[in-house]
C-alpha cells in the first residue's frame, strides 16, 4: 500500500460527545465489524472505559475505505479524554497526519475539546471539525459551527454534519477524512524511525508495541533498539496491524500504523514517545516530543484484610505490566500494617487504579489521603523529595519546603467567573489571565498549588459552577509553601495513615473538618475517644466519641444461648474487621471517609 | 443447685401477633391440640425423671390464651414422667386479657407459684399502637384476680423505648411499682425485621441509643427508691423474689427444653428446637432439633462469664475456679488488663462489672471471652 493512500487519523472530542460511537460507526461503515458484533463502542475495552464513558488505553484501527475507485487505508487512533493523560494524547496525534475535531451540537465547544484540539494544531495536524448529535431536539448547528469558528479558528462551514448514534452521513466524515488529510511523507528507503505511541502487555508475546513508522522498514528479525533505553537491544518476532483485532503482516513501512512484537519483558523498555531505530542502521536523531513520565500524586494503598498482602502484590505487578506510569513500593503505616506507597499521573489514574484493584482482582482497599510529592530542603543542606507525610523530616531539621505548582486552566461560562474566582483564590491561586473566548466561554488561568488541585477542587468547581466548567492543567514548577505535617491522634495517640501535609493556615480548617468526619466514622466504644488534629504538639481541633452506652439492654432470649453467643461472635468479627490504633478500633471506612470533605 | 435441671416450654400461640414480636407464634388455635400432643411425645422422648426438677417456666406465645384443659394435660404429663418433688418455682407468662378466673384457678392447682404478665407500656395508645389487645385496666384487673386467687408472685414486663417519650416510659415504670409486683423486668426494644413494627419504623429505633441510656438510668433509679433491686441488667425483684429459673440459666444451669423454637442445655449439649409452628408439627420427633452441639468444657466457662457478668453480683470466682479447674483470672488473658482498666472489679469471692460499666458489657465480653 503506497503512502498516498494512506490516511492516519484520530478523533478528539470533550466526554459524551460522542466520539466512541463515531469511531464505531465508521469501523462498521467501512465493514471492518459487523454491526450484529459491535457491542456498544468497541474501541473501549476496559469495563471502567465503558462505564464512564472515557477511553484510558489507546487502540487503533485499520480501515478500508473505497472512494472514486481508489482504495485507502485509514488508520484510526483512539486517544485519551483526561487532563491526567496529556502526554499520552499528545504522542498518539504525533502519530497522526489529521484529526476529527468532535463537538457535540447540543453542548458546544468545552475544554477538552479545546486543550486537545490547541496539541495537534501544535502537531501541524489538519483538524475537520464534525458536528454530532444533529438529531437531538436541542441540537444548534449553526451556534455549533460559530463557536468553532470563534474559539478555535477553525472554518466549520463544511463540517459534516452527523449522528453517530442513527448513522446519518457517516460517508462524509470519510470523504473529508480522505479528501482533506494528507498522506503521510516518510522515506521508506532511510533508516527506520518509528513511533511508540502506547505499548501493551501479552503474556506470550512480551510487550506489544504500538507504533507509527515515520521512516524506513520493520519486519521480522529487524534488530531494533530505542533512543531512551540505551545498550538494550531487541530481535523483532513479529509485526502487524489493527484489524481490528492484531494480525501479522509481513513488514510495516513509512506512514504505517501498526504493532511490533520483539520479545520484550517490560512496559518499562517501552516508553511511550520513544523513537524505534534499526540497531544496524539506526536513525541521527530521535523524533521531537518525547517527555519522561513522572507520578505526581502518591497515596497509601492497604488491604483491607492484612493477610491479603500478597495478593495486593500480585495484582499490582500485573497492573505495571500494562502501565509503566504507576509506580509502587513497598509502605508500612501502625495503623494500616503492609502496603504500597503508589504513584499516579493524576487523580483520575489514581480512582482508576483503584477501582481495577478491586474490580478486576477482588480486593477490598483502605487508601490514604493523596499527597503530592514535595521538595524538602533540610538544615543540613540536603535536597529531599517527600511524597509520604510519615516521612517529613521534623520541623526542626526543615530549612524549607517547595510544593509543585501546576497551571491551571478553567473553561467557564461567564455567569460563574465570580465563582470560580472565588474557589481558585480558596485553593492558594495566583491569578495568571482571563480570556473571553467567545460570549459564552471564559478562559481563566490560575496558578495553583498541585495539592489544593487533589484535595477536592474538581468536585468543588464542578459543583459551584452546575457542572459547566472544566479544567486542565499541567505543571509548572515548584514554589517555596508554608506547609506544615498535620497528625490526628486518637486517644492520644498518633494515627500514622491519617497524616497530611498541609498549608499553615489551612490546617486549622483541614483538622477540624477530619475531626468531625472521624468521629461519625468512628463507632462508639467502650471508653470516651479524645479525636485531635496536631501540628507537632499543638492541638488545633478536637472532637470526642462519647463512650458506648446501651449495647446490652437487649432481651436475652429466654434461654437461648447459642443465639446470644452469635451475636457476641459477631461483634468480635466485626471489632476483628477494624484497624487497631492504640486502643481505638478503627474501621476501614474511616480512613476512606477522610478522603471525601465537602467544603 | 447447678446440678438440677429446669424446663423451659414453648407455648407459641396468640390470640393476635404483637408489632414488635420476633419470637415464634402462632395465631391458628386450630392446631393448638396437635401441638400438645407433639410437646407430648417430645416429653416422652426426651424425659429423664432421674433428674429432680428445680423450676419450670412455661413461655411464649401467650400460655394463657391455651384451653385450661390442655394445660392441664401438660402439667400432668410433666408430673408423670419427671420428678417434681424437689420444684421450687413455677412460672407461667400471662397477658392481662386472657388471665381469666379459670386459667388462674387450673394453674394454682398445678401448682404454678410465680406469673410473668406481658404490660409492656401502661399507657392505652401505646399498647393499641404494638398491637396488644388489653388496656392498662385489664392489667389491673388481672392483677387483682391473680392476687385474690392467691399467687403473690408477680411479675410485669415492661419495654424501653416503645413509648412515645421518656415521661410515658417513666409513667409506666412508676405505676408498675405501686401495684402489688414482686419483679419487674424492663426490656430495650428491639426491632426485628420482617416485624411490622419494623417495617413501620424503617428498621430505626425511634429514640437515640443515649435516649435509651438514659431513660434505662432513670428506671433502675425509680425501681430502686421502690424497693425493686437490679439483680441482672433487665431484672429488678423485692428482696428474695429473683427469678430462679432466670438465675439458673445465667449460673450455667442445665435446662430441658420442649416445644418450637425452644433451647434447652441438657448434659453437655445444647440444642434449638425448629423454629417454626408447621415444622414442629409435622417432623418427626427425633428430628426436632434444628441445631445441637457439644459445648466443652472451656466454653462452658465462656458461657458462664458470658452469662453470669450479666448478673449485678457477678459470678463466684471460687465457683469457676471448681468447675472449670483453672482461676478465672488465668483462664481470661484479658481479665486482668479488664480489671485494671475497670471495667471488671472483684468482692470478694465475686467478680462482677461495675454498675457504670454495665452499659458496655457485650464490648466488655468481646474482649474477655475466647470465642473462636
Amino acid at each position: 500500500m503506497s503512502q498516498q493512500n494512506t490516511r492516519n487519523f484520530c478523533i478528539i472530542a470533550h466526554i459524551d460527545h460522542g466520539k466512541s460511537t463515531l469511531a464505531d460507526r465508521l469501523m462498521e461503515y467501512t465493514g471492518q465489524v459487523a454491526k450484529r458484533d459491535l457491542e456498544a463502542q468497541m474501541l473501549d475495552t476496559m469495563d471502567i472505559e465503558r462505564e464512564r464513558g472515557i477511553t484510558i488505553k489507546l487502540t487503533p484501527v485499520r480501515m478500508h475505505y473505497t472512494k472514486d475507485g481508489v482504495q485507502y487505508t485509514l488508520n484510526l487512533i483512539d486517544t485519551p479524554g483526561h487532563v491526567d493523560f496529556n502526554y499520552e494524547v499528545s504522542r498518539s496525534l504525533a502519530a497522526c497526519e489529521g484529526a476529527l475535531l468532535v463537538v457535540d451540537a447540543s453542548q458546544g465547544v468545552e475544554a477538552q475539546t479545546l486543550a486537545n484540539c490547541y496539541l495537534a494544531l501544535e502537531n501541524d495536524l489538519e483538524i475537520i471539525p464534525v458536528i454530532n448529535k444533529i438529531d437531538l431536539p436541542s441540537a444548534d448547528v449553526e451556534g455549533t459551527k460559530k463557536e468553532i469558528e470563534d474559539a478555535i479558528g477553525l472554518d466549520a462551514s463544511a463540517a459534516p454534519l452527523v449522528s453517530a448514534k442513527e448513522g446519518i452521513n457517516i460517508r462524509d466524515v470519510l470523504d473529508s477524512v480522505v479528501q482533506l488529510i494528507p498522506p503521510p511523507v516518510g522515506d521508506e528507503s532511510a533508516p527506520l524511525k518509528a513511533l511508540i505511541f502506547d505499548c501493551q502487555y501479552d503474556n506470550y508475546k512480551g510487550v506489544i508495541i504500538f507504533t507509527r513508522i515515520v521512516d524506513g522498514t520493520v519486519r521480522i528479525g529487524t534488530q531494533i533498539k530505542m533512543f531512551e533505553t540505551p545498550g538494550k537491544l531487541f530481535d523483532v518476532t513479529e509485526v502487524g496491524i489493527f484489524a481490528p483485532a492484531m494480525q501479522p503482516v509481513d513488514c510495516l513501512q513509512a506512514g504505517d500504523v501498526g504493532y511490533i512484537c520483539a520479545s520484550i519483558k517490560t512496559v518499562s523498555d517501552t516508553k511511550v514517545g520513544d523513537t524505534i531505530t534499526d540497531a544496524k542502521r539506526p536513525c541521527a536523531q530521535p523524533l521531537h516530543g518525547y517527555k519522561e513520565v513522572k507520578p505526581m500524586v502518591f497515596c497509601g494503598i492497604f488491604p483491607a484484610d492484612g493477610s491479603k498482602y500478597n495478593d495486593l502484590k500480585d495484582a499490582l505487578e500485573k497492573l505495571k505490566l500494562n502501565d509503566a506510569s504507576l509506580t509502587y513500593e513497598p509502605d508500612t503505616s501502625v495503623a494500616l500494617g503492609f502496603g504500597f506507597r503508589c504513584g499516579f499521573l493524576g487523580l483520575l489514574h489514581m480512582e482508576i487504579i483503584q477501582e481495577r484493584l478491586e474490580r478486576e482482582f477482588d480486593l477490598d482497599l483502605v487508601t490514604t489521603a493523596p499527597s503530592v510529592v514535595y521538595k524538602v530542603f533540610t538544615t543540613q543542606g540536603e535536597q529531599l523529595f517527600i511524597d509520604n507525610p510519615t516521612k517529613l523530616p521534623p520541623p526542626t531539621l526543615i530549612e524549607h519546603i517547595e510544593e509543585p505548582i501546576v497551571k491551571a486552566e478553567v473553561y467557564s461560562p461567564p455567569e460563574y467567573v465570580g465563582d470560580v474566582m472565588g474557589l481558585c483564590q480558596d485553593k492558594r491561586g495566583t491569578f495568571v489571565d482571563m480570556t473571553y473566548l467567545d460570549k459564552h466561554r471564559v478562559k481563566l488561568t490560575y496558578d495553583i498549588p498541585l495539592n489544593e488541585i487533589i484535595y477536592n477542587f474538581f468536585d468543588s468547581l464542578k459543583s459551584r459552577t452546575r457542572g459547566y466548567a472544566s479544567l486542565d492543567y499541567e505543571l509548572k514548577g515548584f514554589a517555596t509553601g508554608k506547609l506544615v505535617r498535620m497528625d490526628m491522634l486518637l486517644n492520644g495517640e498518633v494515627c500514622d495513615a491519617l497524616s497530611i501535609i498541609v498549608n499553615e493556615e489551612r490546617a486549622y480548617a483541614r483538622g477540624r473538618q477530619m475531626a468531625e468526619k472521624l468521629k461519625d466514622a468512628i463507632p462508639r466504644q467502650m471508653f470516651e475517644i479524645p479525636i485531635q488534629a496536631a501540628i507537632g504538639n499543638k492541638i488545633i481541633a478536637r472532637e470526642t466519641v462519647k463512650a458506648l452506652r446501651k449495647d446490652v439492654l437487649a432481651k436475652c432470649y429466654g434461654g437461648d444461648i447459642t443465639r446470644k453467643k452469635k451475636l457476641l461472635e459477631k461483634q468480635k468479627e466485626g471489632k476483628k474487621r477494624m484497624r487497631q490504633v492504640g486502643s481505638v478500633s478503627v474501621p476501614s471506612e474511616a480512613f476512606m471517609s477522610i478522603l471525601k470533605i465537602d467544603d | 443447685m447447678y446440678s438440677d435441671y429446669s424446663i423451659y416450654i414453648h407455648i407459641p400461640f396468640c390470640k393476635k401477633r404483637c408489632s414488635y414480636c420476633g419470637f415464634s407464634s402462632c395465631t391458628d388455635f386450630s392446631s393448638v391440640s396437635a401441638y400438645f400432643d407433639k410437646l407430648f411425645e417430645e416429653i416422652d422422648r426426651y424425659a429423664d425423671p432421674s433428674k429432680p426438677i428445680y423450676t419450670v417456666y412455661l413461655g411464649g406465645g401467650t400460655p394463657s390464651s391455651v384451653p385450661t384443659h390442655c394445660m392441664d394435660a401438660l402439667f400432668a404429663k410433666l408430673r408423670s414422667r419427671f420428678d417434681m418433688s424437689q420444684l421450687q418455682e413455677m412460672t407461667v407468662e400471662c397477658n392481662p386479657e386472657s388471665a381469666s378466673a379459670p386459667l388462674l384457678e387450673c394453674l394454682m392447682r398445678n401448682g404454678v407459684n410465680r406469673l410473668s404478665f406481658g404490660l409492656q407500656s401502661v399507657n392505652d395508645a401505646t399498647l393499641r399502637k404494638m398491637g396488644r389487645l388489653h388496656t392498662y385496666a385489664d392489667f389491673v384487673a388481672a392483677v387483682d384476680r391473680a392476687k385474690a386467687m392467691g399467687f403473690d408472685n408477680l411479675n410485669a414486663d415492661l419495654i424501653l423505648g416503645i413509648d412515645d417519650n421518656a415521661e410515658q416510659f417513666l409513667r409506666s415504670v412508676q405505676t408498675a411499682t405501686d401495684l402489688p409486683l414482686s419483679h419487674i423486668s424492663v426490656y430495650a426494644l428491639e426491632l426485628h425485621e420482617g416485624t411490622p413494627l419494623y417495617r413501620q419504623l424503617d428498621g430505626t429505633l425511634p429514640l437515640s441509643d443515649d435516649d435509651m441510656a438514659d431513660m434505662y438510668d432513670m428506671a433502675v433509679a425509680v425501681l430502686a427508691a421502690h424497693g425493686f433491686a437490679r439483680y441482672e441488667i433487665s431484672n429488678f425483684a423485692q428482696t428474695g423474689r429473683q427469678c430462679k429459673h432466670n438465675l439458673h440459666y445465667w449460673q450455667e444451669g442445665r435446662y430441658f427444653a420442649f416445644g418450637a423454637s425452644a433451647a434447652g442445655f441438657v448434659g453437655d449439649v445444647r440444642f434449638t428446637n425448629c423454629w417454626d409452628v408447621d415444622d414442629y408439627l409435622r417432623l418427626p420427633v427425633d428430628k426436632l432439633r434444628a441445631e445441637s452441639s457439644v459445648i466443652s468444657l472451656s466454653e462452658q466457662a465462656n458461657e458462664c462469664a458470658m452469662l453470669g457478668l450479666r448478673l449485678q453480683q457477678g459470678l463466684s470466682l471460687s465457683q469457676f475456679a471448681l468447675r472449670y479447674g483453672k482461676d478465672f483470672f488465668t483462664f481470661f488473658d484479658q481479665a486482668d488488663r479488664l480489671r485494671q482498666q475497670g471495667f471488671l472489679a472483684v468482692d470478694g469471692d465475686f467478680v462482677h462489672v461495675p454498675s457504670d460499666k454495665f452499659y458496655v458489657l457485650n464490648s466488655i465480653l468481646t474482649d474477655l471471652l475466647q470465642l473462636d
